[in-house]
Protein backbone atom coordinates (compact mmCIF):
# COMPACT_ATOMS: atom_id res chain seq x y z
CA UNK A 1 0.00 0.00 0.00
CA UNK A 2 0.79 3.55 -0.31
CA UNK A 3 1.39 6.32 2.26
CA UNK A 4 3.05 9.69 2.21
CA UNK A 5 6.25 10.52 3.56
CA UNK A 6 7.34 14.18 3.80
CA UNK A 7 5.02 14.86 1.22
CA UNK A 8 6.44 11.96 -1.54
CA UNK A 9 4.62 8.17 -1.67
CA UNK A 10 6.11 5.58 -0.64
CA UNK A 11 5.01 1.87 -1.20
CA UNK A 12 5.11 -0.36 2.13
CA UNK A 13 4.30 -3.52 3.61
CA UNK A 14 0.59 -4.02 4.90
CA UNK A 15 -0.05 -4.00 8.85
CA UNK A 16 3.31 -2.25 9.86
CA UNK A 17 2.97 0.02 12.98
CA UNK A 18 4.66 3.27 12.82
CA UNK A 19 7.60 2.28 15.23
CA UNK A 20 8.22 -0.37 12.77
CA UNK A 21 8.22 1.95 9.89
CA UNK A 22 10.25 4.53 11.74
CA UNK A 23 12.90 2.07 12.33
CA UNK A 24 12.95 0.74 8.83
CA UNK A 25 14.11 4.11 7.28
CA UNK A 26 17.17 3.50 9.55
CA UNK A 27 15.66 6.64 11.84
CA UNK A 28 16.68 6.69 15.73
CA UNK A 29 13.39 7.52 17.38
CA UNK A 30 15.30 10.26 20.01
CA UNK A 31 16.17 12.07 16.82
CA UNK A 32 13.29 12.73 15.29
CA UNK A 33 9.66 13.85 15.64
CA UNK A 34 6.92 12.69 13.54
CA UNK A 35 3.32 13.94 12.38
CA UNK A 36 0.72 11.73 11.75
CA UNK A 37 -1.74 13.27 9.53
CA UNK A 38 -1.01 16.19 11.13
CA UNK A 39 -0.74 15.13 14.25
CA UNK A 40 1.89 15.02 16.50
CA UNK A 41 2.49 11.76 17.93
CA UNK A 42 4.54 10.54 21.10
CA UNK A 43 7.33 7.98 20.18
CA UNK A 44 5.34 5.71 23.56
CA UNK A 45 2.65 5.64 20.71
CA UNK A 46 3.98 4.38 17.64
CA UNK A 47 3.68 0.71 18.13
CA UNK A 48 -0.37 1.60 18.55
CA UNK A 49 -0.32 3.50 15.66
CA UNK A 50 -1.26 0.87 12.26
CA UNK A 51 -0.49 2.64 9.10
CA UNK A 52 -3.25 2.42 6.69
CA UNK A 53 -3.31 3.38 3.15
CA UNK A 54 -2.92 7.26 2.02
CA UNK A 55 -1.73 8.36 5.40
CA UNK A 56 0.34 11.30 6.10
CA UNK A 57 3.81 11.05 7.87
CA UNK A 58 5.66 14.10 8.71
CA UNK A 59 9.10 12.99 10.01
CA UNK A 60 11.37 16.09 11.04
CA UNK A 61 14.99 16.63 12.72
CA UNK A 62 16.80 19.44 13.88
CA UNK A 63 20.05 20.57 11.70
CA UNK A 64 21.97 23.74 11.74
CA UNK A 65 20.44 27.42 11.21
CA UNK A 66 20.66 30.28 12.33
CA UNK B 1 30.39 41.84 37.62
CA UNK B 2 26.77 40.83 38.25
CA UNK B 3 25.28 41.53 34.85
CA UNK B 4 22.91 39.41 33.74
CA UNK B 5 20.26 39.10 30.61
CA UNK B 6 16.96 37.62 31.92
CA UNK B 7 14.92 35.80 29.04
CA UNK B 8 11.86 33.96 30.49
CA UNK B 9 13.21 32.65 33.78
CA UNK B 10 16.43 32.34 32.30
CA UNK B 11 19.43 34.19 33.64
CA UNK B 12 22.49 34.42 30.95
CA UNK B 13 26.01 35.19 31.86
CA UNK B 14 26.62 35.39 27.93
CA UNK B 15 25.39 37.87 25.26
CA UNK B 16 26.16 36.66 22.51
CA UNK B 17 23.87 33.98 21.04
CA UNK B 18 25.39 31.67 18.40
CA UNK B 19 23.46 30.01 15.38
CA UNK B 20 25.01 26.64 13.60
CA UNK B 21 24.01 27.17 10.36
CA UNK B 22 26.35 26.88 7.57
CA UNK B 23 29.19 25.29 9.53
CA UNK B 24 31.67 23.05 7.01
CA UNK B 25 31.74 20.44 9.22
CA UNK B 26 29.55 19.53 12.65
CA UNK B 27 32.86 19.23 14.29
CA UNK B 28 33.89 22.69 14.14
CA UNK B 29 30.67 23.54 16.41
CA UNK B 30 32.02 22.30 20.04
CA UNK B 31 34.76 24.26 19.97
CA UNK B 32 32.88 27.16 18.30
CA UNK B 33 30.37 27.46 20.99
CA UNK B 34 32.57 27.23 23.64
CA UNK B 35 35.23 30.09 22.29
CA UNK B 36 32.00 32.54 22.06
CA UNK B 37 30.60 31.19 25.55
CA UNK B 38 27.60 30.86 23.83
CA UNK B 39 24.78 29.96 26.27
CA UNK B 40 22.04 30.14 23.65
CA UNK B 41 22.09 28.22 20.26
CA UNK B 42 20.25 28.12 17.42
CA UNK B 43 18.84 25.34 15.64
CA UNK B 44 16.51 24.62 12.78
CA UNK B 45 13.79 21.72 12.05
CA UNK B 46 13.72 20.21 8.46
CA UNK B 47 12.00 16.95 7.46
CA UNK B 48 14.20 13.73 8.26
CA UNK B 49 15.24 12.35 4.39
CA UNK B 50 17.86 9.40 4.24
CA UNK B 51 19.59 12.38 1.87
CA UNK B 52 21.01 13.83 5.46
CA UNK B 53 22.69 10.65 6.19
CA UNK B 54 22.27 11.42 10.41
CA UNK B 55 25.16 12.95 12.41
CA UNK B 56 22.51 14.02 15.08
CA UNK B 57 23.34 18.15 15.61
CA UNK B 58 22.64 18.16 19.18
CA UNK B 59 25.75 15.81 19.45
CA UNK B 60 27.87 18.17 19.47
CA UNK B 61 25.50 21.50 21.22
CA UNK B 62 27.20 20.77 24.93
CA UNK B 63 24.10 19.96 26.73
CA UNK B 64 23.85 23.16 29.15
CA UNK B 65 22.97 24.98 25.74
CA UNK B 66 19.84 26.57 25.72
CA UNK B 67 18.46 25.49 22.45
CA UNK B 68 16.61 27.58 20.65
CA UNK B 69 15.09 26.40 17.47
CA UNK B 70 13.86 28.52 14.76
CA UNK B 71 10.64 28.05 12.47
CA UNK B 72 12.65 29.13 9.28
CA UNK B 73 10.78 27.65 6.13
CA UNK B 74 7.47 29.27 7.66
CA UNK B 75 5.90 31.68 5.26
CA UNK B 76 2.65 31.99 7.57
CA UNK B 77 1.75 32.29 11.35
CA UNK B 78 0.11 29.12 10.84
CA UNK B 79 3.28 27.15 9.81
CA UNK B 80 5.63 28.70 12.18
CA UNK B 81 2.73 27.73 15.16
CA UNK B 82 3.50 23.76 13.80
CA UNK B 83 7.43 24.13 13.04
CA UNK B 84 7.57 25.16 16.75
CA UNK B 85 5.35 22.76 18.20
CA UNK B 86 6.93 20.28 16.33
CA UNK B 87 10.57 21.80 17.66
CA UNK B 88 9.12 21.77 21.32
CA UNK B 89 8.12 17.66 20.71
CA UNK B 90 12.05 17.33 20.56
CA UNK B 91 11.83 17.45 23.88
CA UNK B 92 14.47 20.33 24.34
CA UNK B 93 13.01 23.00 25.84
CA UNK B 94 10.48 25.95 25.19
CA UNK B 95 12.27 28.52 23.70
CA UNK B 96 11.45 29.14 20.04
CA UNK B 97 12.80 31.91 17.74
CA UNK B 98 10.20 33.01 15.35
CA UNK B 99 11.21 33.48 11.75
CA UNK B 100 7.90 33.47 9.42
CA UNK B 101 9.61 34.90 5.63
CA UNK B 102 7.74 34.88 2.52
CA UNK B 103 10.19 37.13 0.58
CA UNK B 104 12.46 34.55 -0.96
CA UNK B 105 14.67 37.58 -2.46
CA UNK B 106 15.70 39.82 0.83
CA UNK B 107 14.54 37.32 3.18
CA UNK B 108 13.02 40.20 5.31
CA UNK B 109 10.68 38.63 8.13
CA UNK B 110 6.65 39.11 7.72
CA UNK B 111 6.27 41.13 10.94
CA UNK B 112 2.62 40.77 10.60
CA UNK B 113 2.55 37.33 10.56
CA UNK B 114 5.14 37.26 13.02
CA UNK B 115 3.12 39.34 15.62
CA UNK B 116 0.38 36.51 15.43
CA UNK B 117 2.12 33.28 15.73
CA UNK B 118 3.56 35.07 18.94
CA UNK B 119 0.63 35.26 20.12
CA UNK B 120 -0.73 31.82 19.96
CA UNK B 121 3.28 30.17 20.58
CA UNK B 122 3.23 32.34 23.74
CA UNK B 123 -0.39 31.46 24.99
CA UNK B 124 1.09 28.03 24.73
CA UNK B 125 4.20 28.82 27.06
CA UNK B 126 6.84 29.17 24.53
CA UNK B 127 9.66 31.54 25.39
CA UNK B 128 8.77 33.63 22.13
CA UNK B 129 11.98 35.51 20.65
CA UNK B 130 10.61 36.72 17.39
CA UNK B 131 12.92 38.04 14.34
CA UNK B 132 11.62 40.91 12.82
CA UNK B 133 11.99 44.12 10.52
CA UNK B 134 12.84 46.85 13.33
CA UNK B 135 9.85 48.72 13.31
CA UNK B 136 8.40 50.73 16.86
CA UNK B 137 5.02 49.68 15.96
CA UNK B 138 5.17 45.81 15.35
CA UNK B 139 7.81 45.42 18.42
CA UNK B 140 5.19 47.35 20.71
CA UNK B 141 2.42 44.69 19.06
CA UNK B 142 5.37 41.68 20.19
CA UNK B 143 5.48 43.01 23.62
CA UNK B 144 1.58 42.97 23.76
CA UNK B 145 1.27 39.33 22.06
CA UNK B 146 3.69 37.99 25.07
CA UNK B 147 7.16 37.99 23.18
CA UNK B 148 10.08 36.97 25.61
CA UNK B 149 12.43 39.79 23.73
CA UNK B 150 12.73 41.46 20.54
CA UNK B 151 15.28 40.58 17.51
CA UNK B 152 15.50 42.93 15.00
CA UNK B 153 17.52 42.54 12.05
CA UNK B 154 20.79 44.65 11.35
CA UNK B 155 20.71 43.60 7.56
CA UNK B 156 19.63 40.92 5.75
CA UNK B 157 20.58 37.22 6.89
CA UNK B 158 23.26 35.55 6.06
CA UNK B 159 24.43 39.19 4.27
CA UNK B 160 27.33 40.03 6.43
CA UNK B 161 26.54 44.05 6.06
CA UNK B 162 26.62 44.83 9.57
CA UNK B 163 23.76 47.19 11.29
CA UNK B 164 22.08 48.76 8.59
CA UNK B 165 19.09 49.20 10.46
CA UNK B 166 21.35 51.00 12.94
CA UNK B 167 18.66 54.09 13.88
CA UNK B 168 15.29 51.76 13.98
CA UNK B 169 16.86 49.85 16.52
CA UNK B 170 17.92 52.54 18.72
CA UNK B 171 14.97 53.54 18.76
CA UNK B 172 13.76 50.14 19.50
CA UNK B 173 16.06 50.01 22.56
CA UNK B 174 15.19 53.57 23.91
CA UNK B 175 11.03 52.54 23.69
CA UNK B 176 10.56 48.33 24.39
CA UNK B 177 11.00 47.38 27.64
CA UNK B 178 12.20 44.25 26.46
CA UNK B 179 15.50 42.98 25.93
CA UNK B 180 16.75 43.88 22.21
CA UNK B 181 18.69 41.56 20.44
CA UNK B 182 20.29 42.25 17.28
CA UNK B 183 19.70 39.00 14.44
CA UNK B 184 20.84 38.86 11.36
CA UNK B 185 23.38 40.78 9.79
CA UNK B 186 26.10 41.13 11.73
CA UNK B 187 29.28 40.20 9.99
CA UNK B 188 32.55 42.20 12.00
CA UNK B 189 32.94 41.90 16.00
CA UNK B 190 33.16 45.47 15.53
CA UNK B 191 29.30 45.72 14.52
CA UNK B 192 28.92 43.58 17.65
CA UNK B 193 31.10 45.81 19.37
CA UNK B 194 28.95 48.95 17.91
CA UNK B 195 25.12 47.10 18.50
CA UNK B 196 26.19 46.46 21.83
CA UNK B 197 27.49 50.30 22.61
CA UNK B 198 23.73 51.18 21.91
CA UNK B 199 22.70 48.83 24.59
CA UNK B 200 21.27 45.76 22.36
CA UNK B 201 21.16 43.13 25.13
CA UNK B 202 22.55 40.57 22.86
CA UNK B 203 23.10 39.69 19.32
CA UNK B 204 22.42 36.65 17.48
CA UNK B 205 25.81 35.70 15.29
CA UNK B 206 25.86 32.81 12.81
CA UNK B 207 27.20 33.12 9.29
CA UNK B 208 30.20 35.77 10.29
CA UNK B 209 31.25 32.69 12.56
CA UNK B 210 30.53 29.97 10.28
CA UNK B 211 32.01 31.40 7.33
CA UNK B 212 35.19 32.72 8.60
CA UNK B 213 38.56 31.02 7.78
CA UNK B 214 38.75 29.91 11.40
CA UNK B 215 35.06 30.02 13.13
CA UNK B 216 36.86 29.32 16.18
CA UNK B 217 39.47 31.82 16.78
CA UNK B 218 36.38 33.96 15.17
CA UNK B 219 34.10 32.92 17.68
CA UNK B 220 36.27 33.83 20.55
CA UNK B 221 36.59 37.51 18.54
CA UNK B 222 32.91 37.85 19.07
CA UNK B 223 32.73 36.68 22.22
CA UNK B 224 35.41 39.76 23.66
CA UNK B 225 33.22 42.09 21.16
CA UNK B 226 30.36 41.40 22.92
CA UNK B 227 31.62 41.81 26.24
CA UNK B 228 33.61 45.16 25.35
CA UNK B 229 30.32 46.73 23.87
CA UNK B 230 28.20 46.19 26.75
CA UNK B 231 31.15 46.83 29.03
CA UNK B 232 31.53 50.14 27.50
CA UNK B 233 27.41 50.53 27.42
CA UNK B 234 27.45 49.88 31.00
CA UNK B 235 30.08 52.23 31.56
CA UNK B 236 28.49 55.54 29.76
CA UNK B 237 29.99 56.65 26.57
CA UNK B 238 31.96 60.14 26.79
CA UNK B 239 30.12 62.80 25.12
CA UNK B 240 30.61 63.78 21.20
CA UNK B 241 31.33 67.45 20.87
CA UNK B 242 30.19 68.44 17.01
CA UNK B 243 33.30 70.79 16.00
CA UNK B 244 37.13 72.05 16.97
CA UNK B 245 38.52 69.77 19.66
CA UNK B 246 38.82 69.62 23.52
CA UNK B 247 42.41 69.02 24.79
CA UNK B 248 43.00 66.16 26.79
CA UNK B 249 45.96 67.49 28.67
CA UNK B 250 45.73 70.80 30.68
CA UNK B 251 46.10 73.33 28.44
CA UNK B 252 48.27 75.00 30.94
CA UNK B 253 51.88 76.66 29.34
CA UNK B 254 54.71 74.21 30.39
CA UNK B 255 58.19 74.62 28.68
CA UNK B 256 57.90 78.23 27.50
CA UNK B 257 55.55 80.24 29.79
Amino acid sequence: MEISVNGKPVTIEDAMNLAQFVQSRGFKPQTVVVEYNEEIVKTQTWEGIVLKPHDRLEIVTFVGGG
Amino acid sequence: MNDKLVIGNQELQSRLFLGTGKFSSNKIMPGAIAAAKAQVVTVALRRADQAYPEENILNFIPKDCILMPNTSGARTAKEAVRIARMSRAMGCGDWIKIEVISDNRYLLPDNQETIKATQILAAEGFVVLPYMSPDLMSAKRLVEAGAAAVMPLGAPIGSNRGLQTKELIRILIEEIELPIIVDAGIGKPSEAVEAMEMGAAAVLVNTAVATANDPVAMAEAFHLAVRAGRQAYLAGLGRVIQSNASASSPLTGFLHE
